[in-house]
């Protein structure tokens, strides 16, 4: 039992931390050289790798 | 009506709560040299996304998705850019705490798709639509946010705390833009109009039939980085919709919305301080003279408005975080046509030509504070008066934003034949984050401070104190989703000579329950005052208490039919004075394109007591019944993102019959009045108004409107029974028809330079 609520606790901080609504999230610029047809169609060639923004609270 | 976008410091329905992973969100953002390009995937049951067509600027019962970026990365000045799932745009400019300013409006590039995940946005945001500094390496404050509608969901990117206040101030970071240069930023919008009027005046002289022809421009400047200048020259209001027209028994003036796009579109600065009010501005100018009309002279034309011949806005703010306004309005003279006792017609001049002038300094100062220093000033030709109104004004916020204390001091300047000057304070403090706030505000007028002449006034000299404490709850419990309440007390006197006017107390209670419906219930009470207005002669009238009770309901607006409305009852202590009122309201949705809505408010006065007329230099009063009716349809159709046609029907009938008359003694009280019973003092007010409007955005800014609008106003100092008597009246009574047709273009200096270089 005590392992359990260790083990939960622990559990319970890593995703706080993980996720913390407080922290401020950053999102780093990307030039680019060619651009999307905007379409609403996301398949141009641009956007691969670029970085994702996600996990909205 | 679709309910506004305001929503931004709720979280809903759990704040804090990660999106589910088959409703995430993902976003993905690029730049070059003329753009940034946004990607954003909403993973989604694509047969549960909400996507109803509405016209630009609205939202409608749609899914949404937005970002909104902070370009000086100062915590307090923004742009969002939403689209809906029905490929609607919306965007909209943030400016101090919280503050959305929808009517901002860019031009941008966007498109949607639903597919079998969910649903896809792109959109291109040209650095024309944006302001930015010249900086080689930059970080800009970046947030996105979703909406699921039938959910009631909102969430964003970086975490927007519902207990803390504002919204931009809570944004991420977008690190290192590198090698941007803001563009050169000019637009022309020139636009043509044409207008049929038709009203049955049926005089001599006096052509039944008129059109005519309008022409102008409007033009945006990027001054520098920071600064936008906004002109428009000889501009057009004829298809802005009609005001809401109500019969005004008190002794203030009503304020009406203002609909002219020019007044109410990045207006954050000038609005500072209460000094402004836009209407003045040809609407409802504030000063005309009638002097050289005499009682034998008939009025054949007369002009309320009076036409705006140019306006020109420049505002914005460097990266210091000075923000300077400048507003500058000319107004034409005005004359009215006049028959005079020989039949003769001559023209009076009965307003000048007058200058309104606005100057703002705003400097931002830690933590979402500011200091701001405001002077309006209204100039008019000839011999009226003129006026000067200033003001210094603060806002102080504690870190975190979890204390404020604001206000500051006015002073009003009348220079006409005589001059006056009055002054004016304003002071508040209070908690304003967290579940538990509290707010004290005190406002101080002397009794000739007045800012009438380009502000909202209803009166000056008084000394009023309000104590105010609110609590509220924005985790969800058990059968609810959020709560809040507040109690305020407010304390009254007159400031010159000090005398009591009123306490009262007011207190309500909001719930959003977990079906999305949310309910109001409001009380309110106040003791027997004194009234220094009501008697219209500066004589004290001992006005009585009263007691009020209030129930709202507001239904789910995702549901395609959705109804609520309101129950209120107020009681006046004296001759047991009773109002009632019943309003309802429908919404239904026939499916993404067509909907409709029905209001109907019923509100019934039973043995009120207020001034009815004067008898010489005596105040006299009546215990009267008043009824008010008013109901009104509207209905849309939008064809595409693009194009849609809108209707608004309106009818209100509000009436007042005395019963007995009452002359106000010289210690504020009544007595039985003896004299002979005055003759004209009821009142009989119908107005009616059909607004219909088809928009065509035939080009990106570039609109083509046909306007339709049919108006009629009867005014009768005698009692008409029974409603259908009234509206058939209204319906009989002349009407003012008109149709219009502009068209007005956006033409982007830089493509047309483009265009050139290509030819």
């Amino acid at each position: 039992m005590k392992f359990y609520l260790t083990f939960l606790l622990v559990l319970s901080m890593s995703l706080a931390f993980a996720q913390d609504p407080a922290k401020q999230k950053e999102l780093q610029a990307v030039r680019t050289i060619k651009t999307p047809k905007i379409d609403g169609v996301l398949d141009d060639a641009c956007w691969i790798n670029v970085p994702i923004a996600t996990d909205f609270f | 009506m679709y309910p506004s976008l305001q929503i931004f410091f709720e979280i809903r329905p759990v704040p804090g709560r990660v999106e589910k992973k088959d409703r995430r969100t993902e976003m993905k953002v690029l730049y070059d040299d003329v753009a940034i390009y946004v990607y954003a995937r909403m993973y989604d049951d694509k047969d549960s996304v909400s996507h109803e067509l509405v016209s630009r600027d609205n939202i409608g019962n749609a899914d949404f998705i937005s970002i909104i970026v902070d370009p000086f990365y100062d915590k307090m000045n923004g742009n969002g850019f939403f689209v809906t799932a029905a490929g609607v745009q919306f965007d909209a400019k943030y400016s101090q705490v919280g503050d959305e300013d929808p009517n901002w409006n860019a031009v941008w590039e966007s498109a949607v798709k639903i597919d079998d995940l969910g649903w896809t946005c792109e959109m291109k945001i040209p650095y024309s639509a944006l302001r930015f500094s010249g900086k080689d390496v930059q970080n800009w404050g970046l947030n996105f946010s979703r909406r699921i509608q039938r959910s009631n969901t909102q969430t964003f990117w970086n975490f927007v705390n519902p207990t803390v206040n504002g919204f931009i101030n809570q944004e991420g970071l977008w690190t290192g833009l590198t090698n941007i240069k803001p563009p050169l930023r000019l637009s022309f919008s020139p636009y043509l109009s044409a207008y049929v009027n038709h009203y049955p005046a049926n005089l001599p002289g006096v052509k039944n039939t008129t059109a005519r022809f309008n022409g102008g421009m409007d033009v945006k400047y990027g001054i520098n980085n920071s600064f936008t200048l906004d002109m428009t020259l000889v501009p057009d209001f004829g298809q802005v919709q009609s005001d809401n027209r109500i019969l005004n028994l008190t002794p203030f003036e009503v304020k009406f919305n203002e609909n002219r796009q020019f007044f109410t579109e990045g207006t954050e600065l000038f609005n500072k301080g209460d000094l402004f009010y836009s209407k003045r501005i040809g609407s409802i100018p504030s000063y005309s003279n009638y002097s050289e009309i005499g009682t034998t002279d008939k009025i054949i034309k007369d002009q309320t408005e009076a036409k705006v011949l140019n306006a020109t806005k420049i505002s914005g703010r460097t990266a210091k975080g000075l923000g300077i306004g400048i507003f500058n309005a000319i107004t034409s003279n005005m004359q009215t046509e006049v028959e005079d006792a020989n039949g003769n017609l001559r023209e009076v001049e009965t307003q000048p030509l007058t200058n309104y002038n606005i100057l703002v300094f705003d400097q931002s100062l830690k933590n979402n504070s500011s200091a701001s220093f405001v002077n309006t000033n209204v100039l008019r030709q000839g011999s009226a008066y003129d006026a000067n109104v200033s003001a210094l004004l603060f806002n102080l916020n504690s870190k975190g934003n979890k204390y404020f204390v604001n206000g500051g001091g006015k002073m009003s300047y009348l220079r006409g034949a005589e001059t006056s000057t009055g002054y004016s304070y304003i002071l508040r403090f209070g908690k304003q984050s967290g579940n538990f706030t509290w707010r004290y505000n005190q406002v101080y007028a002397d009794n000739k401070f007045d800012p009438s002449d380009m502000g909202f006034f209803t009166n000056n000299n008084f000394l009023d104190q309000t104590a105010g404490i609110g609590y509220s709850i924005y985790k969800p419990g058990k059968w609810y989703n959020q709560f809040e309440s507040w109690l305020n007390l407010v304390y009254s006197r007159r400031a010159i000579p000090s005398a009591y006017q009123k306490v009262s107390l007011n207190s309500g209670y909001w719930v959003q329950f977990k079906n999305l419906w949310s309910a109001e219930f409001d009380v309110s009470w106040a003791a027997n005052g004194n009234d220094f207005y009501e008697s219209r002669n500066g004589q004290v009238y001992r006005a009585p208490g009263n007691f009020g009770l209030a129930l709202y309901v507001n239904p789910n607006r995702a549901k395609a039919y959705n109804f609520g409305g309101n129950v209120r009852y107020f009681k006046q202590n004296l001759f047991n004075g009773e109002e009632y009122n019943f309003y309802l309201f429908q919404n239904f949705r026939l499916n993404d394109q067509v909907a409709f809505g029905l209001d109907l408010n019923f509100n019934p006065n039973y043995n009120f007591v207020n001034w009815t007329t004067m008898q010489g230099n005596q105040s006299i009063f009546s215990k009267y019944d008043r009824r008010t009716v008013e109901n009104s349809f509207d209905a849309k159709y939008t064809f595409t993102n693009l194009m849609g046609v809108a209707v608004v029907l309106r009818h209100y009938w509000s009436d007042r019959r005395n019963k007995a008359f009452y002359l106000l003694k010289p210690d504020g009280n009544l007595a039985d009045y003896q004299g002979a019973t005055p003759t004209g003092t009821d009142r009989n007010y119908n107005v009616f108004n059909i607004d219909l409007i088809y928009t065509w955005q035939f080009a990106p800014g570039s609109t083509l409107t046909l306007s339709y609008k049919d108006a009629a106003e009867t005014y009768q100092t005698y009692y008409m029974e029974r409603y259908n008597r009234n509206l058939s009246g209204i319906l009989s009574a002349p009407q003012n028809n008109s149709l219009s047709v502009k068209v007005l273009y956006f033409i982007d200096y830089l493509d047309l330079k483009r265009k050139r270089k290509r030819v």
